[in-house]
């Protein structure tokens, strides 16, 4: 088990992290999303080993993972750039990989590389950015990790080569027990294989559910009044965002409850009733609520 | 010692050590070349007793080689370092289960035992061609004035010491650019302060005692720094150029005295270059074991260094003025203008240090 305990991160002055805790389970798959800054990369990179842990701890199994091979060997992770050592050919890294990793099989690789089709004769720098991630995923699911760290993994890749990586993460969790942590601006794709989310706005958590669980909590309703609420309707904090087509006004609420369909009644809705919403609608306005006012009108 | 790493880090030098190999045979052939040119020289115009014959050829190689290898040194440290000072290598190194000792273990093992290597073939060469040549050394040895006096200078024993001083200099000055890696974050500008650094100490209180001595200031700092013999301590190089003289009084006609010259204090400067040594590798260690990929944005990780970085190019910049316009150039100024020039020097160089001490930092 995988335990971020009161977390904090600084660089110089500049707050990346602040007072994170998570708890990652076995056999799960954890999307990560948040803005461009939002301290993703450094929250993954914590975790991974490769930045200190300065305030809070991160435990895997109980240790302490950074200068920690014990650890580190459990661990597995997907850079968002993937420069390895540019005058190696792809073989000599998976030798430099099977000489660092316990567990690292180069049966899981090769049959791996049926899938993504990498010439391993050519060097790393000849490869292109997508050949590169390709090469660094295979390289890390073939070390049999605990723990799969993804830093935007689908970022150059086509869409077969997308697809199959997807299938393929599935496939590692359901046969090898492994968690996978994915960070990915591409929503709709966590959407389909995270089984809890966590959004990070700022350095902060912002949510961290089960997709279920966040859509139970937020939702979009689409509300018709007989006469302008637009007042009453700014007032209402749990309110993430107005849209207002005609009479028809569509509303993003936070803290579903059946109270809320009452207040909207009370108020002279005629019609309550909820649209859906994506998990990819709700980072954006639980993340624009940051930088604008509730209840804010989108006409 | 990891596997991988070792894989890497020889691979990281292949190039420079084949290299240094060739260097290695281009100066065993030098030196072959200096004794046939001296036997030639002896079978056109005779002899002329009371020289040591292997002694001024080995002197002569070893400053060679010691200048050859350094620079050799320099691009073997460049080759070391240039991967995994970029952004993500670092980061992919840092994110495998191998510590930053273990790294820096096997970093620094196989870049002494690249330098060992070359020269160890180098040394072996010398001692041949040597071996090839004392069959008329020795004749000529016994027409000197004190034949086992010049025996016992070129001597096997004598020979094997220049030639390992030369490698223990290369050595220290290897330890110490591999220990500045770890002190400035930029390879560039690692490698070249590396080398100013390495020359400071010996150019400051050189030309600290010129300058004070121009504008006659007395003073016992002034003495000090006019007294020349502890400041060749103070650069190793310069331990292959220090020598003492032996000198020989010659009976017949015409009497003459024969200086002949050898390494001065050559044990004493093994135990110099050898605390120097541990001394480097002891602070590259600790600054390995610190570094942070936090910090790779900065120039100079560490606060003190960043501080003793802008003390050292302040003065050497300052002495650097006085040394380059009253001294090199022959300008002649008045005494005040004399005084002030450091002055101008270290508030040129006070500022453009800042500016490089604190890149990456807020």
């Amino acid at each position: 088990m995988l335990e971020v305990k009161n977390v904090s991160k600084k660089f110089e002055d500049f707050t990346a992290l602040e007072d994170i805790n998570l708890q990652l389970d076995r056999g799960k798959v954890y999307g990560i999303i948040g803005e461009n800054g939002a301290g993703k990369t450094t929250l993954l990179q914590m975790i991974a080993g490769v930045y200190t842990v300065e305030k809070g701890e991160i435990l895997l199994d109980g240790e302490v993972i950074y200068d920690n091979n014990i650890a580190k060997n459990k661990i597995a992770y997907v850079a968002d750039k993937n420069q390895f050592f540019r005058d190696y050919t792809c073989l000599e890294i998976v030798d430099f990989y099977e000489s660092v990793y316990e567990k690292f099989s180069r049966e899981d690789f090769d049959s791996y590389n049926k899938y993504f089709r990498l010439d391993l004769g050519k060097k790393i720098k000849q490869l292109s950015k997508g050949m590169q991630m390709r090469l660094s995923i295979m390289l890390n699911i073939s070390t049999n990790p605990e723990i799969l760290i993804l830093d935007e993994p689908t970022s150059g890749l086509d869409a077969i080569a997308k697809k199959d990586l997807l299938s393929l993460l599935i496939s590692q969790v359901e046969d090898k027990d492994m968690t996978i942590i994915i960070s990915s601006h591409h929503i709709m794709e966590l959407e389909k294989i995270c089984d809890e989310v966590v959004i990070i706005n700022k350095g902060k958590i912002k949510y961290k559910s089960n997709i279920i669980d966040i859509k139970e909590n937020i939702k979009k309703l689409q509300v018709v009044f007989e006469e302008n609420r637009d007042r009453e309707l700014r007032e209402l904090r749990y309110i993430l965002n107005i849209e207002k087509i005609g009479s028809i006004y569509y509303l993003v609420v936070e803290n579903y409850t059946e109270q809320i369909m009452e207040d909207f009644k009370k108020l002279g809705a005629s019609l309550v009733e909820n649209v859906g919403i994506s998990l990819e609608e709700i980072f954006i306005y639980t993340s624009s609520i940051e930088s604008r006012s509730r209840g804010e009108f989108n006409e | 010692m990891n596997k991988a790493v070792l894989k890497y880090e020889m691979k990281n030098i292949k190039g420079i050590f084949i290299l240094s190999i060739f260097g290695s045979l281009a100066l065993i052939s030098i030196t072959n070349m200096a004794f046939k040119s001296q036997f030639q020289l002896m079978l056109m115009s005779g002899i002329f007793p009371n020289e040591s014959m292997v002694m001024d050829n080995i002197q002569e190689i070893g400053i060679i080689a010691m200048l050859g290898f350094s620079a050799l040194a320099l691009i073997q440290v460049f080759m070391q370092f240039r991967q995994e000072k970029g952004q993500e290598v670092a980061r992919f190194l840092k994110s495998l289960p191998i510590k930053s000792e273990e790294y820096f273990v096997t970093k620094l093992l196989v870049g002494i035992l690249s330098l060992t290597v070359a020269f160890l073939v180098f040394i072996v060469g010398v001692l041949l061609v040597r071996q090839m040549n004392m069959f008329w050394i020795s004749d000529y040895h016994n027409f000197s004035l004190d034949p086992n006096l010049f025996k016992s200078m070129d001597g096997f024993y004598n020979t094997i010491k220049i030639m390992l001083l030369s490698y223990t200099i290369v050595l220290v000055f290897y330890s110490f650019i591999f220990m500045i890696q770890y002190k400035i974050s930029n390879i560039f500008v690692s490698i070249v302060s590396s080398v100013f650094i390495w020359f400071a100490p010996y150019f400051i209180a050189g030309v600290m005692g010129l300058w004070l001595n121009e504008i006659g200031i007395t003073s016992i700092f002034k003495e000090l720094m006019l007294s020349a013999d502890w400041i060749r301590w103070l650069n190793p190089f310069i331990y292959m150029i220090d020598y003492k003289h032996i000198s020989l009084l010659s009976h017949g006609s015409s009497s003459y005295v024969n200086n002949i010259g050898f390494i001065a204090n050559i044990n004493l400067k093994f135990i110099v270059l050898s605390l120097m040594l541990v001394v480097n590798i002891a602070m590259a260690y600790r600054a390995a074991k610190k570094n942070l990929i936090e910090n790779e944005d900065k120039m100079i990780p560490v606060k003190t260094d960043r501080y003793i970085f802008i003390v050292g190019v302040t003065v050497c910049s300052g002495l650097l003025a006085y040394f380059l316009l009253a001294e090199m150039f022959g300008l002649r100024f008045a005494e005040i203008i004399i005084a002030i020039l450091p002055i101008v020097g270290s508030i040129a160089g006070f500022f453009v240090s800042k500016k490089v001490a604190f890149i990456g930092c807020k």
